[in-house]
């Protein structure tokens, strides 16, 4: 009985976990990130 | 240089989050100035060597080439360059017996599905005074040609340009294919990507202490959102400019398609079919009523903050560095150090 139960919460967790969203599922297959930076010698301390 | 350890930990983040990824910077970075003083050479140097390394090991897929970067002379940063894991892109620094590029002009990267181009721009400017055997030449005589060249082979072509703001604005209306034109603007702030024809213009605050991230939705239109109507109406105006011009240079006779009669004229003739050609290509898609989906964006700049943890490996070399210039300053000595990184052998130029 108690496995029973068991496996009835389980479906449910399951079948949320198999949804769920990943990080990149916002994502088109052409998607891409270009990260961007613009140094200077000497300048390159932190802020704050 | 304390900000490289917070700058390659922050990206190391963005990476394990993002879609794949490309990391660029379109120059300057070397030194502080287009020109070095005597006696401080030694210890530029040695930084500067070590700038190569960090922007090594954080995984740059290329870098520009600005007049700061010329700062040692155009002998040092072709040293350095071999030194690089990374490549310097100019397509208008070349050799002045034959025009010959003296760096990489281009550089094409596989990202998730699509394939990028790279190009690099040099301001004309940049040469140190009295540099033999090279020269600089005018975008309008070297980009139109390797733009139509990637365009053909890449969904999408990025410009790492140190041209000047009015230039760079020039190149983004005449050159609809160059999707994103990143600037080297000095006194530049951090500011959203300006769109200008089919071109985002990107500037990313100055002196290392801030990162830029475009999270970029590219699509197969290969084309930004907008007014569809308007920039159709806007293609179809600038295709009639474009046809009147080369109607006017078919009337002189026949030296239009022939390099070897007049080569100025020549160029200028094969640079407006390009855009004859690219604006065609522009109108029919737009003239589609069903138009693809356009391309978006998101843009974020990162502070570099203090709080930021440190990347191990690039805080190492940041340390090391530091030690090795302080021994420098105190040798005050004249003599230079040419690709000097502390611990790493010297590669003769």
């Amino acid at each position: 009985m108690k496995s029973a139960l068991g496996s009835l919460f389980a479906l449910p967790a399951l079948f949320l976990l198999l949804m769920a969203p990943t990080a990149h599922a916002q994502w088109n297959s052409q998607a891409f990130a270009l990260y961007l930076s613009n140094d200077q010698q000497g300048e390159m301390e932190p802020c704050g | 240089m304390g900000g490289l350890s917070k700058k390659a930990y922050q990206l190391s983040q963005w990476r394990a989050a993002d879609p794949p990824s490309l990391t660029v910077d379109a120059g300057g970075l070397l030194f502080g100035s287009p020109s070095l003083a005597g006696t401080g050479k030694g210890p530029a140097k040695a930084i500067a060597a070590a700038l190569v390394k960090a922007y090594g090991i954080m995984g740059y897929d290329a870098v520009g080439i600005a007049a700061n970067d010329l700062a040692a002379g155009l002998p040092y940063l072709q040293t350095l360059s071999r030194q690089s894991r990374f490549p310097w892109l100019s397509a208008n620094l070349v050799a002045a017996s034959d025009h010959h590029p003296l760096f990489q002009a281009s550089v094409t990267r596989r990202v998730g599905a699509i394939t990028v181009g790279i190009i690099g721009l040099t301001d004309p400017a940049a040469l140190p005074a009295g540099t033999a055997g090279a020269t600089i030449l005018p975008w309008q005589e070297v980009l139109p040609d390797l733009v139509g060249d990637l365009s053909s082979r890449c969904d999408l072509l990025i410009l790492l340009s140190s041209l000047s703001p009015q230039e760079n604005r020039a190149i983004a209306s005449t050159l609809p294919t160059v999707h994103i034109l990143c600037q080297t603007e000095r006194g530049a702030a951090n500011t959203m990507p300006e769109q200008i024809g089919n071109t985002l213009i990107t500037n990313t605050g100055k002196q290392g202490k801030y990162l830029g991230r475009l999270c970029i939705d590219w699509r197969p239109s290969k084309r930004w959102g907008e007014d569809r109507q308007a920039r159709l109406e806007e293609q179809r105006r600038k295709l009639e400019q474009v046809e009147w011009q080369l109607k006017k240079l078919e009337a002189k006779g026949g030296d239009v398609t022939d390099r070897g009669k007049d080569p100025q004229l020549f160029t200028y003739y094969q640079s407006l079919s390009n855009n004859r050609r690219q604006l065609e290509n522009e109108i029919t898609i737009l003239s589609h009523q069903d138009a693809p989906p356009a391309a978006s964006y998101q843009a974020h700049f990162q502070p570099l903050a203090a709080n930021l943890p440190d990347d191990a490996a690039i805080a190492k070399l940041v340390s090391t560095t530091k030690a090795a210039v302080l021994r420098l300053d105190l040798e005050s000595s004249p003599q230079e150090t040419l690709g000097q990184t502390p611990g790493t052998a010297t590669t003769p130029p």
